[in-house]
């Protein structure tokens, strides 16, 4: 039982986390539930391992970031099918900022999208998300510096320079 | 109203913090299945292993091979060739491609080319990057290399590198890439052809009266490897807004045949052996696939499908297949594309996905419970195998399967026979940074700082 109790408290801490960085990766409310459940789905499965690990929700992450990536990569092969797939479940309906900055989020690349949700959605600092992602600090400021000037040009007129700065 | 990140990423935390989820009970029940599941496999294996051992001394006094042999031959294993290609710390492959026995590998610093059997580097790409520092992509067919960049289309040497030559266009709308040729569509639906080995313009067809709603190529022989792969054959399949199938040379643009058969809203073409195939609106809401028989000059619907069924591809000549969904689950419909007779049914558990079909056999890539799965079918319709893993056909015989492990990142690369279905783990890939490519000969894969090249053994 005490692995149950340790494992719903983990969940209740860290599942909308989790939630943010997954609808951050994905911009899809329906995609960001499958990965989380996924995830942990898994952790679960291997519970008394992952517990071991110095950072269980960076392990929770990393696997939202794998299936993520196979969902974008799948995404791009089936465009032109979409109009045969299923309407996702229903959630809320996102603002309009909301769906500018998923359109332009889709044009980056993963490195440089999962930089940005890192650190403006989870708050993580440069050398965190270096640890995280096992890049160098000077690499991860290139993903958001490019990332930055790739959703600049993404959004165009409805955009300006955020005050927030690399720490 | 402009805004900043800090609000467009509040924006979209409100957003993700209104997601509804399943639940902590949920995530532990699914858990607890599948170590069920994992349990029951062990055991299940270690019956096998009893069970193998006891072939193997069978196979040992009786002197056979340990496997039947198949046709094509099964691929037993893989080799490294030569040394992985090393990039500085910081750097890592972000794209890997290979046509024949020549390899490519995009990084931040540019593409390397690479012969596949020796693993020495035989020329370089600098390509111009576009204006967000993303988005160059590459093709490699026997006559050239394609580089996508911020400088637009560029055609390369496909050994040494050396600019070959970049097309004269600037009102691109889609292109369409092909072993020889490149085809530009306007965005009025006119179309221009290049060479792809010197940028020279071919033939051009103005959009005209009735312009072009899809155009493609028509595929002749089984299923490319790769999905990047360059499609080949002599014909340019063009569907018009008036619904007329009409089939060009490619390298001539001259008309060949023109079939007044589709409908005005067609969609979703595909076009193999002849037949061209596309999906339009038919009574209450379904949809029709209509196959238009080019050589023939007939067009008919052989298949209606309910709204979300709309999955289907050419499975052989004259051959069409369907994912339906039933009350029962999935099935896969075989149809004859001339008359919509049901050739076959089968059950297909796993549901709908990308599917291929080589020398009768299937291979389909089908995301499931936020899985992929690889699904290999035999010639008569039996599963043979059903992975977890993206992959695709090697040849006719033989099917890739990459099974990722959800904690390392690491993947097994895992051969399928499509003859019998028996499994071979051929080696371990590290962690990707890009998609792997492969080829009959050869298995290339970007793996952070390292670009790895395979040989398979027979």
């Amino acid at each position: 039982m005490a692995a149950i109790d340790d494992f719903d408290e983990f969940y209740r801490d860290t599942s909308r986390r989790l939630t943010r960085y997954a609808y951050g990766l994905t911009g899809d409310p329906g995609e960001a539930q499958d990965l989380v459940q996924e995830a942990y789905t898994r952790a679960w499965q291997r519970w008394r391992r992952v517990t071991a690990y110095e950072d269980p929700e960076a392990w929770l992450r990393l696997v939202v970031n794998r299936l993520s990536t196979d969902r974008w990569r799948r995404v791009f092969r089936r465009r032109d099918h979409a109009a045969a797939q299923a309407p996702e479940p229903p959630v809320a309906p996102p603002s309009e900022d909301t769906v500018l900055l998923v359109r332009a989020m889709r044009t980056l690349p993963a490195a440089h999208r999962r930089a940005l949700v890192l650190h403006y959605l989870l708050d993580r600092s440069i050398t965190e998300i270096a640890v995280e992602t096992g890049a160098s600090p000077g690499t991860v400021k290139s993903w958001l510096s490019r990332g930055r000037a790739g959703l600049a040009t993404a959004l165009g007129d409805t955009y300006r320079e955020g005050v927030r700065n690399a720490r | 109203m402009p805004a900043d990140l800090d609000d467009f990423y509040a924006a979209l935390a409100r957003q993700a913090d209104t997601t509804p989820l399943a639940g902590v009970a949920d995530a532990r029940r699914r858990g607890q299945v599948r170590k069920r599941n994992r349990a029951l496999a062990t055991a299940a294996a270690v019956l096998l292993v009893i069970a193998g051992a006891g072939v193997v001394t069978w196979q040992r006094r009786h002197a056979e091979p340990i496997l039947p042999a198949t046709d094509p031959a099964r691929i037993r294993g893989m080799e490294p060739v030569g040394e992985p290609l090393r990039l500085p710390d910081g750097q890592s492959w972000s794209t890997a491609r290979i046509s024949g026995t020549t390899v490519y590998g995009l990084s931040e610093a540019g593409v390397r080319i690479v012969d596949a059997n020796t693993g020495e580097q035989t020329g370089t790409v600098n390509p111009a990057r576009s204006a967000s520092g993303s988005g160059v992509d590459l093709y490699a067919g026997p006559h050239a290399l394609f580089v996508h960049g911020g400088e637009g289309a560029v055609f390369h040497d496909p050994v040494t590198g050396a600019r070959l030559g970049k097309p004269d266009h600037t009102s691109g709308d889609r292109l369409l890439l092909h072993d020889e040729v490149i085809v530009e569509r306007d965005i009025d639906g006119g179309l221009t052809a290049f060479d792809i080995t010197d940028a020279r313009q071919l033939w051009s067809a103005p959009a005209g009266a009735d312009p072009l709603v899809a155009f493609g190529t028509m595929r002749t022989g089984p299923g490319s490897p790769s999905q990047h792969a360059l499609p080949t054959g002599d014909r340019l399949v063009v569907v018009t807004g008036k619904g007329d199938v009409v089939i060009r040379d490619i390298r001539t643009g001259a008309v060949r045949t023109t079939v007044p058969a589709a409908r005005p809203d067609s969609m979703y073409m595909e076009a193999h052996d002849g037949v061209v195939y596309t999906a339009e609106r038919v009574d209450g809401g379904r949809w029709g696939i209509r196959a238009t028989d080019t050589d023939a000059g007939s067009s008919v619907v052989v298949r209606k499908v309910a709204d979300g069924n709309l999955s289907y591809f050419p499975c052989g000549s004259r051959r069409l297949c369907i994912y339906e969904k039933r009350a029962a689950g999935y099935v896969l419909v075989t149809v004859d594309a001339t008359d919509g007779r049901v050739l076959r049914e089968v059950p297909a558990p796993r549901g709908a996905g990308d599917a291929t079909e080589r020398a009768g056999r299937i291979m389909t890539s089908v995301l499931a419970d936020s899985e992929n799965w690889i699904v290999v079918l035999g010639e008569d319709g039996r599963q043979l195998a059903d992975v977890p893993g993206t992959g695709g056909f090697i040849d006719d015989g033989n099917v890739l399967a990459l099974v990722r492990d959800g904690g390392t990142g690491q993947l097994t690369a895992r051969a399928i026979s499509a003859v019998d279905g028996r499994q071979i783990d051929l080696g371990t890939v590290p962690a990707l940074s890009g998609d792997c490519a492969w080829t009959a000969g050869h298995l290339v894969c970007p793996t952070g700082t390292e670009l790895r090249i395979w040989r398979f053994v027979r």
